[in-house]
């Protein structure tokens, strides 16, 4: 037997694939795949720029690096990780979609997104649609007093922002207190009957995280320890991610 | 030396225990074969004769014709509704019986309310599946304990292992929605209907199927179950039991969903390209089931040929389950003091002795060792049954 293994060598050395092994957890479980197709069975995203799961990972698989980083169909998969949870094998395909998304160049990545992830950048409040902690600070206490008199039943409801030793640090999709003020008021009402003791953040109050989606680390990272800082500094036991 | 006053223990009276017995009887060993359900046959017994114009080879016939043989067998003594409980001493081996409780409540014994002897094939086709199982009945269909459990206590020589396996539970992948969707049903549900009934009907309206869709490997090389290996019997069945529906019924359009098939067995390549000829081959597998306002089922698959989604309506699913390892295995094991490999079947000494275990006296036979269709549990234990014959001989 021959001591050292025998490697054929390939025209195209293929990067894009092995990097990505290197990341998962399980290591090299991107070669299991037994091209079943149950992932593209189950994907909402089948078909769209001829794309589908099964062939995005078989071109993974066969080195295909260009096609891999270049198809605008990594921005259509939503991660909503049916194709990980029908899997037999358990082959993480998001992963492998959110690492060629990483690999587009940042100004070239669907402006929808891009725009999101940089207006979270703007403040503290890390909201997509860039509202500030003094604008969330204003709406809610507005809409609370609003609601606290028209319904009289609920006067003694809160809506803490920034309460110290709260039990629970809740987020806030930024769509409701710029856009829906009213649709801000059920949850309130739902911890308010259950007795919850909960507060917003000032810092990182928006729930939502474009950065992520936009396969930005850096700025991912910042939107979610932001939040996070707040709620450990608040001392609050558990962080509610209404996302 | 003769092996005459020698006797064997059989546990399981499936296609297996059955053939491993007679064998045994034919070489004039006495044959105590112990089997914990009220019938003989196991789940072999249960399939349905599956040829079209000619005969496909599918072994549902034989397991009727080594059933009749054992039941005439005075050397063998069967034991039904009966498990073992204790095994002490060796090499001669004492064992205990305990007894099994047996429901007579499901709905198939409304069938023999009238009387077994009325009825004897339909009675003894549901309550047992061959009327040569009628033989351990008295006239109102209920087991007779005076013919089949005449004993508590055995002494043998030697045991060999028999206790098959069990279909895969199609309620562990839940997006079939196996037990919510009438229609959809499992391969081992398919036989037993056509056993029953003759031919293949829908449970929602009893009416015959038109658009039928199989799936394969539901169970099987699935990681996430813990279930890597390949059942090796689901491609065959699925093929055979599709062709024959197609023999019968010549509208029938029938799709199978494979991520590739099992193609070994003599003759299967030339049997698959005429399955090739005749179904539609879609190598994707579906995922979510949907029932349809018009009692059809609803699945989505991926377009080989174009690469789009699209979305089919079957009158019935059939999902084709494989074997998985029985659930007595750990149990038995331990009883016989001999270990399992880690996907829970009974552990073989090696790749080159397949029915030997690490236990002196115990053999194994059939599908607890490992996925077996009839024809190879048939093999399997005849070679136990050899082995046994070679051990006897050895220790005398």
């Amino acid at each position: 037997m021959a001591e050292e293994t025998i490697k054929l060598g390939s025209k195209k050395q293929s990067k894009f694939i092995d990097k990505v092994k290197e990341l998962l957890p399980e290591g090299e479980n991107l070669n299991l795949c037994l091209t079943c197709g149950a992932c593209s069975s189950a994907c909402p995203a089948t078909g769209l720029e001829g794309m589908d799961p099964r062939k995005f990972l078989r071109m993974a698989a066969l080195g295909m690096d260009e096609e891999i980083t270049t198809t605008p169909w990594v921005w259509m998969c939503s991660m909503c990780q049916r194709c990980i949870h029908v899997c037999p094998m358990k082959i993480d395909i998001p992963q492998l979609v959110y690492n060629a998304r990483s690999s587009w160049p940042r100004e070239k990545r669907p402006k929808g997104i891009l725009g999101s992830c940089d207006m979270a950048l703007q403040n503290d409040g890390c909201s997509a649609m860039g509202a500030s902690p003094e604008d969330f600070q204003f709406v809610v206490e507005d809409v609370l007093e609003e609601y606290r008199e028209a319904q009289p039943e609920f006067a003694e409801m809160e809506a803490p922002i920034d309460k110290e030793g709260a039990e629970f640090f809740v987020n806030q999709n930024s769509r409701e207190p710029v856009t829906e003020p009213d649709e801000l008021v059920p949850l309130w009402k739902i911890l308010h009957l259950a007795g919850a003791d909960w507060t917003y953040g000032s810092k990182g109050w928006a729930a939502e995280n474009y950065c992520m989606f936009l396969a930005d680390d850096d700025a991912w990272k910042h939107v979610t320890t932001t939040a996070a800082k707040q709620a450990d500094d608040l001392g609050c036991k558990v962080f509610l991610n209404t996302e | 030396m003769s092996t005459e006053a020698k006797k064997v223990m059989v546990i399981g009276g499936g296609i297996a225990g059955l053939s491993a017995a007679r064998e045994l009887s034919l070489n004039g060993i006495q044959v105590e074969l112990v089997e914990k359900a009220d019938f003989l046959g196991g789940h072999a017994i249960q399939y349905a004769c599956k040829a079209t114009d000619n005969c496909q080879q599918c072994g549902a016939c034989t397991v009727e014709s080594v059933l009749k043989d054992v039941v005439l067998d005075p050397g063998i003594r069967v034991h039904l509704a009966s498990e073992v409980i204790k095994i002490s001493g060796s090499p001669r081996f004492k064992v205990q019986l305990g007894r099994v409780a047996v429901s007579d409540n499901d709905d198939t014994s409304k069938i023999c309310q009238e009387g077994y002897e009325k009825n004897p094939v339909q009675c003894a086709a549901v309550k047992g599946f061959s009327k040569h199982n009628a033989i351990y009945r008295t006239a109102d269909g209920r087991l007779n304990p005076d013919i089949c459990q005449t004993a508590d206590k055995l002494e043998v020589d030697a045991i060999i292992w028999a206790t098959g396996f069990v279909p895969f539970d199609p309620d562990q992948k839940s997006t079939y929605r196996y037990s919510e969707l009438a229609n959809v049903v499992s391969g081992l549900d398919l036989e037993r209907a056509k056993r029953a009934s003759g031919s293949v009907l829908r449970p929602s309206d009893g009416k015959p199927p038109r658009d039928i869709a199989f799936i394969q490997c539901v169970g099987s090389r699935d990681e996430r179950l813990g279930h890597l290996w390949c059942s090796q019997v689901c491609c065959p069945y699925a093929l055979r039991s599709a062709m024959a529906l197609k023999h019968r019924n010549p509208d029938a359009n029938i799709t199978v969903f494979y991520m590739d098939i099992q193609n070994t067995g003599n003759n299967f390549t030339g049997f698959y390209q005429q399955c090739r000829n005749d179904l539609n081959f879609i190598r994707t597998i579906p995922i979510d089931m949907y029932e349809t306002d018009d009692d059809r089922i609803r699945t989505r698959y991926m377009s080989e040929t174009d690469g789009k989604p699209v979305d089919a309506e079957f009158d019935l699913v059939v999902l084709s389950v494989g074997i998985m390892p029985g659930n007595d295995n750990k149990a038995l094991a331990d009883l016989l003091q001999t270990r399992l490999t880690p996907d829970g079947f009974a552990a073989s000494t090696d790749k080159l002795h397949l029915t030997a275990t690490d236990q002196k006296g115990v053999f194994l036979a059939g599908t607890v060792q490992g996925p077996k269709t009839i024809a190879d549990s048939i093999a399997h234990a005849g070679h136990a049954a050899g082995e046994v014959i070679r051990y006897l001989r050895r220790a005398s």
